[in-house]
């Protein structure tokens, strides 16, 4: 188990401080979110400049994320080639209510892979077992563990039971500065019962909504943000008080 | 140690860095639990974990390990075992 930091959890900053950032927490990696500042690839491979040496080693990416609701046509072209480029999986969304579902997932993932990338299905949290069973027995997964939309111990203990070693990555929303707000949705339960199977995966920690930006940007040494608004007064962000 | 080292030592880790405050200690003691003599798993928390030292020393005296394999300073990794019969 490696804990990874989402480009999600900031999505203007850059590559280098994405990564100095998640070095500064002792995390082993970020996951990268394809459209997002740190996922341009002016920035990939770049020289991480001065300062960077002040942490540990840089967090490497490890993961590639395709962003929400873009052209799947251009977004899985370019995701592929950005994949390729970063050595990492490109993370495919898969939904059963409305976005593509899961064959439509997999024909991307079949087009990641032949352009020379690995590539996974990004199973989501309501229907995990709709999307699970619509895929080959043998398919590598990674999982969108969402406790807001389902107490997780059921699908954890579900999930790992029906695939087991194919499980390589799980995005964990609402963890971290958020975690105290998740307190009875199974994320305890899920941890352990990780543990205990000996996933050897990625955890990439991530927002659980763009309200509560202000708390990770505290929570990263970053008070004033990675702009883009994010100075401006919002009255649905969540703040430190918030959290306690 | 270097971490590759440590992560060749044992397969099992729990990083309870992303767990409600609350489910940390259920959790550990989860995953203490589901151990074999002889077998143990890597704790990483962004904290000395010294309270859950004492609780281990509490409930389980003689029937655990505790190594430190990294002391922050924004991590602490503990090795946790079930010592043999």
């Amino acid at each position: 188990m490696r804990l990874v930091l989402s480009s999600a959890v900031a999505p203007s900053a850059p590559l280098d401080e994405l990564m100095e950032a998640a070095a500064r927490r002792g995390m082993a990696g970020v996951e990268l979110v394809s459209g997002h500042a740190a996922a341009d690839r002016r920035g990939v491979g770049a020289d991480p400049g001065p300062g960077a040496d002040a942490v540990a080693a840089p967090a490497p990416v490890m993961a590639l994320l395709e962003a929400e609701g873009t052209d799947a046509d251009v977004e899985g072209h370019d995701l592929g080639a950005l994949a390729r480029e970063l050595g990492v999986p490109a993370l495919v969304r898969c939904s059963v209510d409305g976005g593509p579902g899961p064959g439509e997932a997999l024909d991307r993932v079949g087009e990641i892979r032949r352009a020379g990338a690995e590539a996974m299905v990004l199973l989501p949290t309501a229907g995990l077992e709709t999307a699970l069973d619509a895929l080959p027995a043998d398919e590598p997964v990674a999982w969108d563990a969402d406790p807001r939309a389902r107490d997780l111990t059921g699908p954890g203990a579900w999930l790992l039971d029906g695939a087991g070693a194919r499980l390589r990555h799980v995005r964990l929303r609402g963890g971290g500065p958020e975690a105290v707000e998740q307190e009875g949705r199974g994320v305890g339960s899920l941890m352990a019962r990780l543990a205990v199977a000996g996933y050897a995966g990625t955890v990439a920690l991530a927002p659980s909504g763009p309200r509560y930006r202000v708390i990770w940007d505290a929570w990263l040494g970053r008070r004033g943000g990675w702009g883009c608004g994010s100075r401006s007064e919002d009255r649905t962000l969540v703040t430190l008080g918030g959290v306690g | 140690m270097e971490r590759a080292d440590m992560e060749r030592k044992t397969e099992k880790t729990l990083d309870v860095r992303v767990i409600p405050p609350r489910e940390k200690h259920p959790a550990i003691f989860e995953t203490f639990g589901a151990l074999a003599p002889g077998e143990s798993f890597v704790l990483v928390n962004d904290h000395d974990p010294k309270p859950l030292r004492y609780q281990f020393e509490a409930e389980h005296r003689g029937a655990y390990g505790w190594e430190y394999l990294e002391e922050g300073p924004a991590v602490w990794r503990v090795e946790i075992s079930r010592v043999a019969a």
